[in-house]
């Protein structure tokens, strides 16, 4: 039984069509990452499943049941919103069991998951505090404790990790996946942060417009996207245009010619190729047919890595990523040194507009 | 000046710069208040403590005979007891009625919003006579409550509904709807909406969400409202004025009449210092029980 | 059908009631100030115009709404230029006792304005300037001064000191910087307790019986005077000249302004 299954799901807000048929289907335990930029009906989506948005046409059904005519507190979803959203006036414990109060539960039993639920999310020595006397990193540990102790069909987390500060979202990022394989609860992560879909999800999604344009494990998105869209979103890229006029090759802009992929055989004029900064390769010694030029406008460092900023020919910009020690090898320290590069045509990626 | 953050356990050069500028400016303002609000009300208490008026001048001592005889006073005593009644009904009243029209406010579009936001705000400056006379139209014998009731054959004859209590408390419900309505509502406002849905999505109803955690969390609004509301009723005088009778007096016009029939400045101070204690210690009691009770942020 | 339609549904019911209970008064009475007939009655048989003109009879009418207004105004300017410089003290500087102050300061509104006229009469007497005109104003500031304290407040609340301290290291003197930055951000504040000051101090009636003697009169005063001594639906006509006239003056505040979501406390 599937965990979470929407079909061509529309929506609209007054004439606005927010969603322009969402179809997405999610496995029993499976986390999956509904990853855009503002604006592209990722928190749409989730406020669909969620119960607080409607959607006037397709299906939504969660664990099997369709829920389309289920209120919010009927479909037992677990949210974790944004800003956390516990109860001011409550103590911990009492947000943690608010859920199991809402059941009917009988108290002792309340106590009991509300503990555990804490232990689990090694929090259980603030019960008694309140929410205003908690860091942001414990709130946010709360508000998942309150929304697992229901023991929801699919647990849904709305840019769990953006208000943290950068060390605490790594740290983060590891004990939200280490839960959430615990749990084996089907998760659905809302975010606009690449690097947190990369790295928590089991699957990403990529969102843009109201629709989904790509789907699949972080690294068949990362490594081979098929959309220049995704390809740019999911981290930087480097986008080159190729001429197919002549039978059997491309040619590139700066007039490097290579063989032409079996995929490319027949179609059009032009194709639209990307490459990733960390796999564009340095050159060194003598040049053969492939290599290419540029001038060096900047190497920036990033400690594990260093950026390459080059200039080619024609106007175009290049970055290749690599580490200090080869970036010094190849001679590329100072401005107006000439970077010597190729593309390996096995990572070229052939990408869609 | 040192870059290090020092704690604010001491002042230093820069802050008793800004403290002296702030005083400067809140000088007028205060020096103001002193002469024409605390001297006056010093000078009102001091009569309140004297046997006669003017007593305090030629230096007879203070003296708790006017208390005495407000609290022995049957007259002051009804008028007391009669306002508090009052006052709690209207209280109440105006609470019921307003608080859903601050949650009506909520839900609509910024449209009707800004609309009946201008009504409240109307009534809110329409003159406090004007108003009590809208009142006098609708609760006259000929009026239109009256004229209705005929109409649809439930009575003979008109019934008498001005000149009392009744019609007392109306008017004040009516007067202060607008303070009740306003603090709710900017309260309501500021509940950041997250925290319905969160309730929601645990599984509460629209109605418990309501009492669990919109109710609570808006208990500061209700306190302002609610507080204004009793304090504006318990001193209420030109209400009753118009709308009540000699039989139905409130404090505030008993206090009206020793001062200005019987020119007894001494009892009439009394009597109104009387009222404001009271109604400030309910108040401050009652911001009490909120806070400790209700862990209401008042 | 989802509880959220009964609840909601529910409470809309009561809040158009409550809007209604609100509006039902002031409606009637422009309903009776149309009335032919001398006595209230309902359904009104017959229309004129007749009590829009009796208008003039009440006693002093002209000379008392002038006075009232002049009155109105002035305090309201007096009271808005003395709230400006406690505003700003408390709003900006780190005085020990802030909300015991401002508490203070926002007194009088809760204070029984029996006991402030009365205090007051009392006083005015005792120094020798009772019953004058100048004597009434500073009872209206002493009641209204809160008022532009409050909205000030909250207009200072939502400014930033950042932007002020930005300007004087850009090299602003003190009244620049206050003159270009911090008074158009106090403007609505500034715009909605004079308005609030003036409107109490117009409708004031009970400071104002006691502090008032023969030749000083005030518009509620006659107003309530001509009430209690006439059965007439003069007062009717007069209501609703009145309420047209606040109507129209708070839409423009509220339009030009936005003076509305300035007092939302």
């Amino acid at each position: 039984m599937a965990g979470l299954e929407l079909e061509a799901v529309r929506v609209w807000i007054g004439n606005h069509e927010i969603l322009k048929g969402v179809d997405l289907n999610v496995a029993k335990g499976e986390c999956l990452a509904l990853l855009g930029p503002s604006g592209c009906g990722k928190t749409t989506t989730l406020r669909v499943i969620a119960g607080f948005t409607k959607a006037q046409q397709g299906q939504v059904r969660v664990a099997g049941r369709n829920v389309a005519d289920t209120p919010p507190n009927k479909r037992n979803v677990g949210l974790v919103f944004q800003d956390y959203a516990l109860f001011p006036h409550m103590t911990i414990a009492e947000n943690v069991g608010y859920g199991l109060r809402m059941r009917g539960l009988p108290k002792a039993e309340i106590s009991v998951r509300v503990n555990d639920a804490l232990a689990m999310v090694q929090l259980e020595h603030v019960a008694a505090r309140f929410p205003a006397n908690l860091s942001g990193g414990q709130r946010q540990r709360v508000a998942l404790a309150r929304a697992l102790v229901i023991k929801p069909d699919i647990l849904l987390l709305d840019e769990p990790l953006g208000a943290l500060d950068r060390k605490l979202r790594d740290q983060m990022q590891v004990e939200l996946k280490q839960l959430q394989r615990r749990s084996g609860i089907t998760t659905i992560i809302v975010t606009h942060d690449q690097e947190e879909a990369l790295s928590l999800a089991d699957r990403v999604a990529v969102m843009f417009n109201g629709a989904i344009r790509e789907i699949g494990t972080p690294e068949v998105l990362y490594e081979t996207p098929r959309s220049r869209a995704v390809m740019d979103f999911l981290g930087t890229s480097n986008i080159v245009l190729a001429n197919l006029a002549t039978p059997g090759i491309m040619v590139l802009p700066n007039g490097v010619q290579l063989a032409r992929p079996q995929a490319l055989a027949n179609t059009g004029t032009t194709a639209t190729l990307g490459i990733r900064p960390e796999h564009v390769q340095l050159v060194a010694g003598a040049a053969s047919a492939d290599t290419m030029t540029a001038d060096l406008i900047e190497c920036v460092y990033k400690g594990g890595l260093v950026e390459v900023h080059g200039r080619l020919a024609d106007g175009s910009a290049i970055q290749i990523n690599t580490t200090a020690a080869q970036a010094a090898a190849h001679g590329l320290s100072s401005q107006g040194a000439t970077i010597r590069f190729r593309f390996p045509p096995e990572r070229l990626q052939i990408l869609a507009e | 000046m040192s870059g290090i953050a020092t704690p604010m356990t001491r002042f230093d050069a820069t802050d008793w710069r800004r403290v002296s500028r702030g005083l400067l400016l809140l000088a007028p303002l205060l020096a103001f208040l002193l002469v024409f609000y605390i001297m006056p009300f010093a000078n009102m208490i001091g009569e309140s403590f004297s046997y006669w008026s003017g007593d305090a001048k030629t230096g007879q001592g203070p003296t708790l005979f006017q208390y005495v005889k407000t609290l022995e006073s049957a007259r002051v005593l009804r008028a007391l007891n009669r306002t508090f009644g009052i006052a709690l009904n209207t209280v109440l009243i105006t609470l019921l009625l307003s608080y859903p029209v601050a949650m009506l406010l909520l839900g609509v579009g910024r449209r009707l919003r800004t609309a009946i936001l201008l009504v409240t705000f109307v009534s809110l400056a329409s003159s406090l006579i004007i108003r009590n006379y809208g009142w006098v139209v609708v609760l006259a014998d000929g009026g239109a409550v009256n004229s209705l009731l005929m109409a649809l054959g439930l009575i003979d004859a008109p019934i008498r509904l001005m000149y009392s209590e009744l019609a007392i408390t109306l008017g004040l419900v009516h007067y202060a709807m607008p303070f009740m309505i306003l603090p709710i509502y900017g309260t309501l406002l500021r509940l950041p909406p997250s925290l319905r849905e969160a309730s929601l999505s645990l599984g509460g109803s629209e109605w418990r969400t309501f009492l669990h955690v919109v109710l609570p969390l808006s208990l500061p609004g209700v306190f302002g409202g609610t507080m204004l509301t009793f304090a504006v009723s318990m001193s209420a005088f030109v209400t009753p004025l118009m709308l009540g009778s000699p039989r139905t007096a409130m404090i505030s016009q008993v206090a009206a009449e020793q001062l200005l029939v019987q020119l007894n400045f001494a009892w009439g101070s009394a009597i109104i210092v009387v009222l404001t204690v009271i109604t400030f210690a309910i108040v401050a009691i009652y911001a009490f029980l909120l806070r400790k009770v209700f862990r209401a942020d008042v | 059908m989802s509880d959220r339609s009964i609840f909601h549904s529910v409470n809309s019911v009561i809040a158009w009631l409550s809007l209604a209970f609100l509006v039902f008064p002031v409606l009637l009475t422009v309903v009776v100030s149309f009335n032919a007939s001398f006595f209230i009655e309902f359904p009104p048989k017959a229309f004129s115009l007749h009590w829009y003109g009796n208008i003039g009879k009440i006693h002093r009418i002209v000379d008392a709404t002038l006075i009232s207004a002049g009155i109105a105004i002035a305090s309201g300017i007096c009271a808005c230029i003395l709230a400006v410089g406690a505003s700003l003290a408390l709003s900006r500087s780190p005085l020990p006792g802030r909300a015991a102050i401002t508490a203070f300061l926002l007194s009088p509104v809760t204070m029984p304005m029996v006991a402030i006229g009365i205090a007051l009469v009392q006083f005015f007497i005792s120094i020798g300037t009772a019953f004058t005109w100048y004597s009434l104003m500073i009872g209206h500031i002493v009641l209204v001064v809160a008022y532009p304290i409050r909205t000030l407040l909250a207009s200072l609340a939502l400014t930033n000191p950042a932007l002020e301290e930005a300007a004087e290291s850009l090299g602003g003197g003190r009244w620049t910087v206050f003159r270009t930055i911090t008074l158009p951000q106090m403007k609505p504040g500034l715009v909605s307790g004079f308005l609030f000051a003036s409107l109490i101090s117009f409708d004031n009636y009970p400071i104002s019986v006691f502090l008032v003697r023969g030749g000083i009169t005030t518009m509620p005063i006659e107003i309530f005077n001509y009430i209690t001594q006439n059965l007439d639906p003069t007062p009717a006509a007069f209501s609703t000249l009145y309420i047209v006239v606040i109507s129209l003056v708070i839409a423009l505040a509220e339009w030009r302004y936005r003076i509305i979501s300035h007092t939302i406390p």
